[in-house]
């Protein structure tokens, strides 16, 4: 039964039916809201799409030109990957393990998952990884795939890394259900921040600040 | 290089293997380097980019040339009457042909670009650099790229290991 919602939980489900209402209804307008949400969010600096072809058939002359760029430009040309190419590229060579882990981050969690039905704890833990294994800067983070309500205690230990890494740029959007997933307070704290976007939450209590 | 236009101040270039090249000042400020040398006053009548030779210039001023901005200029007609999506198209068509060069010169563009500091000239350099790497196994990349594998194979794995969701 679980499965026949996209959104709306078994417990859920159970109570309204108790209560003579059509759980499928809210599930529906549910993903609506979701699609329009997930619609209105600003475009991440990497696209997986986005890519020219001109060199992939051209052989190699066998010169490693490509290392001869700085450190600098080599981070440059790392940060325009989608997350999961820029991370492949620390296993290249000794420096590029330097380079991966110095690289302007840009996370977008959709960009971690090849099917479009993202597994919310396979998500869950390579987000965790990234954000541990990286040492910032953090340019750009989009979270948005994932259902928080299960995991409350990794997003508390996210926003402090995103604290403590400077962000820039976070996107953070619960997936239901739960809706009313209290969000950290630690977001306050981030001072970096240059662009918000948060749906789909329980503001925190901001009395005691 | 095309006739000097009336009004329209021009900036000599030269590269370390001797070659001049006589461009418009608006050409020559796509580059953020040379307009802070402009504007600081740094430039009297000629300007000396060094590490970047004739040829890798001649094509970076060919970019410049194609993406200064037309509006304002004497002569420009056509961009009155352009839609500006069109122009931004046939910019985008420009820069795929622009960009079909050998490796060698597409990373002797990108320090190029670098050191000038042109964003659209580093920007499109580097985003073929990535189409490169992006969907290949590390050995097609290092294939690619012609990068050495310096890691021991035991290194290689705790590497592999590290960010293991990637690979998956």
């Amino acid at each position: 039964m679980a499965s026949r919602f996209s959104n709306v939980d078994p417990v859920t489900a159970a109570d309204m039916r108790r209560q003579g209402l059509d759980p499928h209804e809210l599930d529906r307008s549910t993903e609506q809201l979701m699609s329009l949400i997930h619609g209105n969010l600003p475009d991440p600096p990497v696209s997986t799409t986005a890519r020219l072809t001109a060199f992939r058939a051209r052989p190699s002359d066998g010169v490693d030109r490509i290392s001869r760029l700085s450190d600098a430009l080599l981070r440059d040309i790392v940060s325009r990957l989608p997350v999961k190419d820029a991370a492949r590229t620390a296993a290249l060579a000794a420096r590029w393990r330097g380079i991966w882990r110095s690289t302007p981050l840009v996370l977008v969690d959709t960009h971690l998952v090849s099917s479009a039905r993202a597994s919310t704890p396979d998500v869950i833990a390579a987000v965790s990884r990234v954000l541990a294994a990286h040492q910032g800067p953090f340019r750009c983070v989009h979270l948005t795939c994932s259902r928080m309500g299960a995991y409350q205690a990794q997003l508390k230990r996210w926003l402090r890394l995103l604290a403590a890494r400077g962000v820039q740029e976070l996107v953070l959007v619960n997936r239901p259900w739960l809706r009313e997933v209290p969000l950290p307070k630690t977001l306050f704290t981030i001072s970096t921040l240059t662009r918000l976007y948060i749906g789909v939450w329980k503001f925190p209590d901001a009395a005691g600040l | 290089m095309a006739t000097r236009e009336a009004g329209k101040k021009m900036i000599m270039l030269k590269s370390p293997d001797g070659m001049e090249f006589e461009v418009e000042e608006a050409v020559a400020m796509e580059s953020q380097t040379i307009r802070k040398m402009i504007e600081d006053d740094c430039a009297d009548t000629a300007i000396l980019i060094p590490n970047i030779n004739s040829k890798i210039l001649s094509r970076v001023i060919e970019y410049c040339n194609k993406h200064v901005p037309t509006t304002g200029a004497t002569g420009a007609a056509a961009s009155d009457t352009v839609a500006p999506a069109a122009l931004a198209e046939d910019l985008k068509i420009w820069d795929a042909e622009f960009i079909k060069v050998n490796r060698a010169t597409r990373f002797n563009l990108i320090q190029a670009a670098s050191y000038l500091n042109i964003k659209g000239l580093l920007d499109l350099t580097s985003q073929t650099t990535i189409d490169t790497i992006s969907d290949n196994s590390l050995e097609e990349i290092r294939s690619f790229l012609s990068t050495k594998n310096d890691y021991l194979p035991e290194e290689e794995q705790t590497i592999r290991r590290e960010n293991q969701w990637a690979f998956q």
